[in-house]
């Protein structure tokens, strides 16, 4: 194969595979060599999967040559943030410290809808410890370092899906996994420069996966491309008995040609404030390029707390959920300073707060339904700032202190969005602009991201990594 | 209802962070105990941004009871 694999999205990979143009386990070599050396350059990695990876690329290899080809996801390499369950004395060290030496006797529901599509799972990725539950305040926490930026050794990869992120920019596998509960993919992926894909709540199972929010976690995939996130979304979309939530109806991926299709975008009003200049300008020059693509309205939204809404149920959650975790003093263990803490505090949380929250968050998904109803998305930045220093510390609309009305409405609404690439600015770092939809149309924000990225170069373009 | 004022505000914080303190006062130092006061400012200031929304009897949480049986 004359074409470098590492920065060839799952589509051109899956073409090569079923060709039999490139196999299976020259493939999963490929990329363990690039996780083993390169990873711990950009702390991205907590555990090799090296022998469950030869096992099974031997295994799709055989397939394929026998005629026996599942998919597109056939002897492709991932990696997994670490947060799902894997067998086979895998650690899962949900990023913490204290919990490094933790493994699972069964594979989450994901990993083995990864596994059934003939995927090969190559690396437990890192992330922020406990998914960024604790209240952290900047990149250094996890156990295995702050995550580093591929664009930029001095700027941090985000969170909490810090590996998933740097992982796939930096080329070390063709996608991963992460985990969203308020941020956690849109974040790595828009500072790391790819594409992520955060579904609608309910339609990948999280059996198996870190509860941080029982009603906020979603699984989804980051990839080069935002095609390749329907790719992966398709596999690991369904019904699971094992997790009550999810969703049984039934969804697979539209990847139809999207030219000549016309979309009509949103733009909440003021949807800026808050962002950085060069944030905001990137977004200016976007929405020329999506006036190509179809209509662009503005629209209002009610005065809500949306933020508030959203942030008290994650915090009531999160404190639910780990209970036993910071009541034993055991978040003293944990890497950032101001995760010893910070939980405490959300005992000042009362009950009638919560229900109000809960009660209003019944009012938010009734209006960003309605308004929604009008759009194939909304768009916005998909982050508010470029990657911040890898010693800076950030604001963060979950602790209050940064507006995050697409996020909180997003997540709080359980709407699935996509984040791509749209610009490099400050410190050689990209920006990203996010397409947000109705509940359960990830095929309208995925079109909606193919075609933006049909007409532009963005996603084309990687970092300086080893010898490429 | 009586509007909710700053001062009011203060008062609550200062109630919630003895309450947390005499909880966990003990495993933590000065400097921690401000970050938590500075986390119940935050706190508080969500929580009464919720209370100023007015809503209808009828407006239930959106996270419904489902009754249970093992054999349906």
């Amino acid at each position: 194969m004359s074409e470098n694999p590492a920065f060839l999205p799952v589509r051109r990979l899956a073409l090569l595979v079923r060709s039999r143009t490139v196999s299976p386990v020259t493939l999963a070599e490929t990329f363990l060599e690039r996780l083993e050396t390169l990873g711990p350059k950009y702390n991205a990695v907590v555990t090799v999967t090296r022998e469950r990876a030869m096992e099974q690329a031997r295994r799709a290899e055989r397939e394929i040559a026998a005629g026996r080809y599942r998919g597109p996801l056939h002897g492709i390499p991932y990696g997994a943030k670490d947060l799902l369950a894997t067998s086979g004395g895998i650690p899962t060290t949900w990023g913490a410290a204290p919990l490094r030496e933790q493994r699972f006797d069964f594979d989450a529901t994901v990993i083995r809808k990864l596994e059934e599509a003939g995927a090969v799972l190559c690396a437990k990725l890192a992330m922020v410890e406990l998914a960024g539950g604790m209240g952290y305040r900047q990149p250094n926490a996890s156990f295995t370092g702050p995550g580093i930026n591929p664009w930029n050794p001095d700027a941090w990869s985000g969170g909490s899906s810090s590996g998933s992120g740097s992982a796939v920019a930096a080329g070390l596998v063709p996608f991963a996994i992460g985990s969203e509960t308020w941020g956690s993919i849109l974040s790595p992926a828009g500072f790391c420069g790819v594409a992520g894909l955060r579904p609608s709540y309910g339609r990948v199972s999280r059996r198996g996966a870190m509860a941080l929010c029982w009603t906020l976690d979603k699984l989804g995939p980051l990839c080069l491309t935002a095609d390749d996130c329907g790719l992966v979304l398709e596999a690991i979309a369904g019904a699971d008995p094992a997790d009550p939530t999810t969703s049984d109806r039934p969804w697979s991926y539209d990847g139809a040609d999207v030219a000549g299709r016309r979309f009509r975008f949103g733009v909440i009003k003021n949807v800026t404030t808050g962002c950085e200049e060069a944030v905001s300008a990137s977004f200016e020059r976007s929405l020329e390029t999506l006036r190509v693509l179809g209509g662009i309205e503005e629209v209002e939204l009610p005065e809500l707390p949306w933020e508030a809404i959203t942030r008290t149920i994650l915090h009531v959650e999160a404190a639910s959920a780990f209970e036993d975790f910071i009541e034993s003093g055991k978040i003293a263990g944990l890497t950032a300073p101001e995760d010893h803490y910070s939980p405490y505090a959300r005992d000042a949380i009362l009950a009638k707060d919560y229900v109000k929250a809960l009660r209003l968050r019944g009012v938010m998904v009734r209006e960003a339904d309605r308004v929604l109803s009008r759009f194939d998305a909304l768009v916005g930045p998909g982050r508010a700032t470029v990657a911040p220093g890898l010693d800076q510390e950030f604001r963060s609309a979950i602790r209050g202190g940064a507006p995050d009305l697409m996020g909180a409405i997003g997540n709080g609404a359980g709407l699935p969005a996509v984040c791509v690439p749209n610009g490099f600015v400050t410190r050689g770092l990209p920006t990203s602009l996010q397409f947000m939809g109705r509940v359960y149309e990830e095929n309208a924000v995925l079109a909606a991201a193919r075609a933006w990225q049909s007409l532009t170069d963005w996603h084309l373009r990687h970092p300086a990594v080893g010898n490429d | 209802m009586p509007a909710e004022s700053g001062q009011d505000a203060n008062a609550e914080v200062e109630r919630l962070f003895a309450l947390v303190r005499e909880r966990y006062g003990d495993r933590l130092t000065p400097a921690e105990l401000d970050g938590v006061r500075e986390s119940v400012e935050g706190i508080v200031q969500a929580a009464r941004a919720l209370r100023a929304e007015r809503l209808e009897m009828s407006d239930e949480p959106l996270q419904p009871f489902v009754p249970y049986r093992a054999d349906r």
